[in-house]
């Protein structure tokens, strides 16, 4: 999956009359690699989507129409997605944050198909510490604006701004020798 | 330009590119731009970053699983719902018969009883058809039409 024909998610394409069956067609497959991104595990980023979209679907005629529904999405599944992690760290009796850290690991197994530039990109990603790699994705790679990463992960504006600054000068800088 | 100046614009180069910053903010670093070749090729790496970083490509989802997905959204909601329904009337009506008891002195009759579960019952239908009627709401194309 790819990021190509990328829209930035704003409340205008959640226009209220888009059905349910719209909007699951749109992003379940970007929950699902969101979910692939904080857990790194091809079955529980399904079960995350599943259960994600079991809930919204639960809620949807109550939601709040002035409440993006992407940004409601992307909380639910990552918020499904630390569960999964903290039982994960349970049962292996490790650190929360080791299990986050490790966990993109299985991400882009097709990785290795899109050259050597990609690859290099992926592991400079994977090394960013994971508050910074969630928001660098959030925004480069889902397309979400400042506003709705800072619903989504309950952050400031100026605290999303300034940790995707530092996320992109560590890539910039473990990239150096592919960008000259 | 002091180098604290130049540090606090180098900050917002991120923001610059992603046409995150007010007018006013947006034009300082522009301008800086135009002086500076140093924070110029910072911001050119990091757009080069953003369209590599965009066109990254992960595991897709298994295909039939999606499908099976999308088919038990809709049938597992009304199902989980249903449930809900279920265990909310058994415990009215448990709660009806610890009441009758309670201010009676006495056990509740069968016919309190039976009583008790057609109101709860009824109850309970009228409350899953107003929870269906909200739940078609958004996709009824017909409700923005004026009577």
């Amino acid at each position: 999956m790819t990021a190509a024909g990328y829209i930035p998610m704003r409340l205008s394409l959640e226009s209220e009359a888009a059905s349910f069956s719209d909007f699951f067609a749109e992003y379940s497959r970007k929950a699902y690699a969101f979910a692939l991104h904080l857990t790194g595990d091809r079955e529980e980023a399904m079960d995350i989507t599943q259960e994600a979209f079991l809930r919204m679907h639960e809620r949807w005629p109550l939601r709040d129409p002035d409440r993006p529904a992407p940004a409601w999405l992307y909380t639910v599944v990552r918020n499904l997605a630390i569960d999964h992690l903290r039982r994960r760290a349970r049962r292996a009796e490790t650190e929360i944050q080791e299990a986050v850290l490790h966990a993109p690991e299985a991400g882009p197994e097709t990785a290795a198909e899109q050259g050597e530039m990609s690859r290099r990109l992926w592991e400079a990603i994977r090394k960013l510490p994971a508050e910074q790699r969630e928001i660098l994705l959030l925004r480069d790679w889902h397309g979400l604006n400042y506003s709705e990463i800072a619903r989504v992960l309950g952050l400031s504006l100026g605290t999303v701004s300034s940790r995707l600054h530092h996320a992109r000068e560590k890539v910039r800088e473990e990239m150096r020798g592919y960008l000259r | 330009m002091t180098p604290q100046q130049h540090d606090e614009l180098r900050q917002m180069l991120s923001a610059y590119l992603d046409h995150e910053l007010t007018q006013a903010s947006e034009q300082r670093v522009r301008l800086h731009l135009e002086d500076c070749p140093e924070c110029r090729q910072a911001c050119e790496e990091m757009r080069r970053l953003q369209e590599m970083t965009r066109s990254l490509r992960f595991a897709e989802p298994p295909e039939d699983k999606m499908k099976e997905l999308e088919r038990s959204l809709a049938v597992q909601a009304p199902r989980r719902l249903g449930w809900t329904f279920v265990v909310g009337g058994l415990t009215a009506w448990i709660v009806y018969a610890a009441v009758t008891w309670i201010r009676h002195w006495r056990p509740p009759t069968v016919e309190e009883l039976i009583a008790g579960a057609v109101v709860i019952g009824f109850l309970m239908l009228l409350a899953s058809v107003a929870v269906e009627r909200l739940r078609q709401l958004p996709h009824d194309r017909y409700r923005r039409i004026q009577k």
